[in-house]
């Protein structure tokens, strides 16, 4: 079995690899996403996923529901980091399966991928408890910079984490980005990860401080514009797992259940057939049984 | 009785509240120069909490605040009253000391368990000692001419708690802010509809203070360590902490001969009934003003043979008469029927925490409601995200922004949507305006 395989096999059981494991892991990760372009190119059947947020157990329901990697082939847009129990483990895993399986596997960007919001959510505090340093959530943060910000199936399907950009209106705009740096306050790359569609007209201020609002116009004129089916995208929890706007040509997927551990939320997934046939998949949290949640683990937040 | 694990469960929850006010308020969200005098051990907490503390602290703050404004007659003699029923580590009390505030008296009340550890932070920390003045310690409770830290189990309010209150000066004759933050919750609504029953009845203040009347071993030492004569005592109880030497009952809409005769009966030397600031009839003998008892009645006993009835103590009584003035306020879960509210009631039990409450009042219309149904004139009940949409201006929200950046949107909605603050209010109408 090779070091890889042994690494892969530790995290599925939510096992943590060594520092030094992690750092030779992030370079070989490094070598792969840095030829990767800000449109991915992806092929069909692929089975696109939403935000994970540390939460492993959850990431293993996924699993079950839509096939184990390579099995199946993957996209996921984002945000595998902060707010759940298990940052570590779950990154660590989608980022070894990218290098076992390159092909199989695409991993966008999310908003979370980034050195500042890392620190106010999680990630950065888990890695420091977890390793004693933190040297790991210097790696990963190493990484999020080259993970790719969108992908494009079959050159129908657009995917990315957050939305449209009003300094964007093709995706050869996106293509020039130079995307190799922490996630910016504003901008193209910025709006890219942060952003969210709206029952509005063209652009609004977005409530979480960056990004923008996009209405049912401006994704008609960008689905037009780059001669596509369909915007796929995470970013925004949804109660039912995935919602539909502006006449099918928007979707939101949602992959984290009970998000936070209390929002008591389904999650999906969305497969695509080769034929580009859509297929959703509602998945619900793990089983308590089947959490190893340490005794210690603190209670989600709520005011007392 | 109760559950001593739940009740431990639920006491932990104090540090909960106590690490999240000192998380939003060292991030700057708002000022609370005590917060770090009560937590152990600094958690940092996510942002969607920071914000929702943010909005629970200022909103109560600006509440009681806008009460007092009202309705404090004299900074120098100020005549408000506060009772924090299980306060735990609150420091509302110093932070408007510090601010200049002043009260008539300041209750807060939880659990022993709680109260010995509050005590104890208070007496070892100068700056808060220095806003209760002279204080007596003990039982674990600390007991000053205004601030009054009193240790008790809510759930029997009315024959523990309450009479304690009225040993130590509480006087529902003047204005009083009730307020309960995630406590009333807790119990089983027949416990806590007690407290509400209690403090809107005129009929109980006359009970409380007969059943004190009958008392009869009252001395003890004051603050000072001076003995304090028994009729003093009493007189005081009775009082609404002027200098009147004189105890007394007021009617309050109906002085039941019951009640004349049953003081009466107690061996008070001097028995008077007023009417107005006249004198109609000094009695040993309620016969003898049997056709004069009605609601414009007031009776007045005292042992102090020279007992000087100041008209000024008496015309402020008589403002006071025309009502009692109450707010109360309360901060709570609610929607527990969605799946948001059945994951939150699955945690909380999780951690042995149940808040039965949450049943008899579950949405902002029973909240609201609830106050009428125990004879509250006003009543109005907001959800916190409203409160944060609605009340918050759009300078404070860029500052908060400015603090942290909330990228949970959705969850702050589902959330926010969980928890209002109501009130009641008898004799004052308090409308929250935009910060």
């Amino acid at each position: 079995m090779s070091d890889l395989d042994r690494q892969i096999s530790l995290l599925n059981k939510c096992q943590l690899i060594k520092e030094s494991e992690v750092k030779d892991l992030c370079q070989k990760a490094r070598e792969i996403l840095i030829e990767e372009s800000n449109v991915q190119r992806v092929d069909a059947p692929v089975t696109i996923c939403g935000d994970i947020h540390g939460q492993f157990f959850d990431l293993q329901e996924l699993f079950k529901v839509g096939g184990a990697c390579p099995d199946t082939n993957y996209l996921f847009m984002g945000d595998f980091v902060d707010r759940g129990f298990y940052s570590v483990e779950t990154f660590l895993l989608l980022l070894a399966l990218k290098v076992r399986y390159p092909d199989r596997i695409t991993l966008l960007r999310g908003n979370h991928e980034s050195r500042q919001i890392t620190q106010v959510y999680g990630f950065y505090d888990e890695c420091l408890r977890k390793f004693g340093s933190v040297n790991v959530w210097r790696y990963c943060c190493e990484i999020f910079d080259y993970l790719s910000l969108s992908a494009l199936i079959d050159d129908k399907v657009f995917c990315v984490h957050g939305g449209l950009s009003p300094a964007i209106s093709t995706l050869d705009q996106i293509r020039t980005i130079d995307r190799k740096q922490e996630v910016p306050h504003d901008g193209a790359m910025c709006d890219l990860l942060w952003s969210d569609p709206d029952e509005i007209e063209s652009w609004g201020v977005s409530p979480r401080g960056a990004g923008y609002l996009f209405g049912g116009d401006v994704v008609s004129m960008f689905v037009h514009a780059n001669n596509l089916d369909l915007i796929a995208r995470a970013h925004q929890l949804v109660m039912e797992g995935y919602k539909l706007m502006f006449k099918d040509t928007l979707v939101t997927v949602w992959s984290a259940p009970n998000y936070c551990y209390r929002c008591g939320n389904v999650a999906s997934i969305l497969e695509f057939n080769e034929h580009l046939g859509k297929n959703y998949k509602i998945f619900e949290a793990a089983p308590h049984e089947n959490r190893s949640i340490p005794a210690k683990t603190p209670m989600p937040d709520y005011f007392l | 009785m109760f559950n001593d694990k739940k009740d431990e469960a639920i006491r932990s929850t104090n540090d909960d509240a106590a690490q999240s006010r000192f998380s939003a308020s060292s991030l700057g969200y708002f000022k609370d120069p005590y917060a770090n005098a009560f937590v152990k051990r600094a958690i940092k907490r996510p942002p969607v909490i920071n914000r929702g503390t943010y909005v629970r602290h200022t909103i109560l703050n600006k509440m009681i605040r806008q009460f007092y404004n009202q309705h404090c007659n004299s900074k120098e003699k100020c005549n408000i009253q506060v009772v924090s029923f299980g306060a735990g580590s609150d420091t509302r009390f110093f932070q408007m000391k510090e601010e200049g505030f002043e009260f008539f008296k300041y209750f807060e009340i939880d659990f022993p368990e709680i109260t010995i550890k509050k005590a104890s932070v208070i007496l070892k920390n100068k700056e808060l000692t220095a806003h209760i003045g002279k204080y007596k310690f003990g039982n674990c409770e600390i007991v000053s001419e205004v601030y009054n830290l009193v240790s008790g189990d809510l759930r029997d309010f009315t024959h523990s708690v309450a009479p304690k209150l009225m040993r130590l000066g509480f006087s529902k004759s003047i204005p009083t802010i009730y307020v309960s933050e995630c406590v009333l919750i807790y119990m089983e609504p027949k416990y806590s509809d007690k407290i509400l029953r209690w403090v809107t009845s005129k009929e109980d203040i006359l009970e409380q203070q007969v059943i004190f009347a009958d008392s009869n071993d009252y001395s003890e030492e004051n603050v000072e360590g001076e003995v304090i004569p028994q009729t003093e005592l009493i007189a005081n109880q009775f009082s609404d902490g002027s200098s009147s030497k004189a105890g007394e009952v007021k009617s309050n809409g109906d002085l039941s001969m019951e009640i004349a005769a049953n003081v009466e009966n107690s061996g008070f030397q001097n028995i008077i009934y007023l009417k107005g600031f006249d004198i109609i009839e000094r009695a040993t003998n309620i016969n003898a003003a049997k056709d004069m008892v009605s609601d414009e009645i007031t009776l007045m006993a005292s042992n102090v043979s020279k007992t000087d009835y100041a008209k000024d103590s008496i015309l402020s009584k008589k403002c006071d008469k025309n009502g009692t003035v109450v707010f109360f306020l309360t901060f709570e879960q609610i929607l527990p029927g969605d799946k948001f509210g059945e994951v939150m009631l699955q945690n909380l039990h999780s951690r042995n925490i149940d808040i039965p409450g949450i049943f008899a009042y579950p949405d902002l219309i029973s909240q609201q409601q609830r106050y009428r149904n125990f004879n509250f004139e006003m009543s109005h009940s907001i959800d916190m995200f409203t409160l944060f949409k609605d009340f918050v201006s759009s300078e404070e929200k860029s500052r908060l922004d400015k603090i942290e950046k909330l990228d949970e949107v959705e969850e702050w909605d589902l959330l926010s949507k969980h928890y209002c603050i109501s009130w009641g209010s008898i004799g004052c109408d308090v409308r929250l305006q935009i910060e």
